[in-house]
């Protein structure tokens, strides 16, 4: 492949939200989960785009790779935002070789989790089916897991300045 | 999930290469430089011993 100079040296800054897995499911596939949950992030690693076509990720004409909104807003106005306590939402930063798109987001080779977002959907503990076993993580339980910090949507702009991400 | 949304124009890609991966918070203290262990000081030359006329 065509090797060129880099246009940032610096991450991107992105926002996106998961589904939280099941805390059985969790130890296994990690807890951060896709919202077709198809696509699993392991836990405290950076989250490597593959694709089943076997060309590397990110390529255009294809939906392989890793996705962000690029800012919180983007995120709720295009409703991926989380409605619920099953979800969670937070600050990545992307690298490698990445493509925008018109909507707001962009989908990179790579992405590591920062931070997560305080949002209005508390965690309750409470099992998946009665009588399971199997309960969702909470919130705090995916911060401590992650070893990063909870934020509000509108620290965004000062958090990702303060790692020295590129905000679009 | 974001990928149904992947249509439309899209702009080039582009590349991130960042300095520092994974990235961290700028207030953080940097690690400290590794230090050289310290030399030990040359030994003084031995001076020849100058032969004195008898």
């Amino acid at each position: 492949m065509e090797s060129r100079a880099p246009d940032y040296l610096a991450p991107i800054a992105g926002a996106r939200a998961w589904r939280l897995a099941p805390n059985l499911m969790a130890r296994t596939y990690g807890y951060l989960w896709s919202h077709a949950a198809t696509t699993f992030w392991p836990d405290n690693e950076e989250m490597v785009g593959k694709c089943d076509s076997g060309h590397p990720a990110p390529a255009k004409g294809c939906s392989c790779g890793v996705y962000a909104w690029k800012s919180p807003a983007l995120m709720h106005s295009n409703g991926y935002g989380p409605a619920d306590h099953l979800h969670i939402s937070g600050v990545v930063a992307g690298r490698g070789r990445f493509i925008r798109g018109e909507r707001g987001y962009w989908v990179a080779e790579g992405a590591v989790v920062l931070a997560f977002f305080r949002d209005d959907y508390p965690s309750p503990v409470r099992e998946v089916l009665s009588g399971s076993g199997v309960y969702l993580p909470t919130k705090e339980e995916a911060a401590r897991i992650y070893n990063v910090p909870v934020i509000e949507f509108g620290e965004f702009d000062s958090f990702c300045d303060e790692y020295g991400l590129i905000r679009f | 999930m974001i990928n149904a949304v992947r249509h439309g124009k899209e702009h080039e890609e582009e590349i991130a290469e960042p300095v520092v991966w994974p990235p961290k918070r700028r207030s953080d203290p940097a690690p400290e430089p590794k230090r050289e262990p310290a030399r030990e000081a040359p030994a003084p030359k031995r001076r020849r011993r100058e032969k004195t006329p008898a």
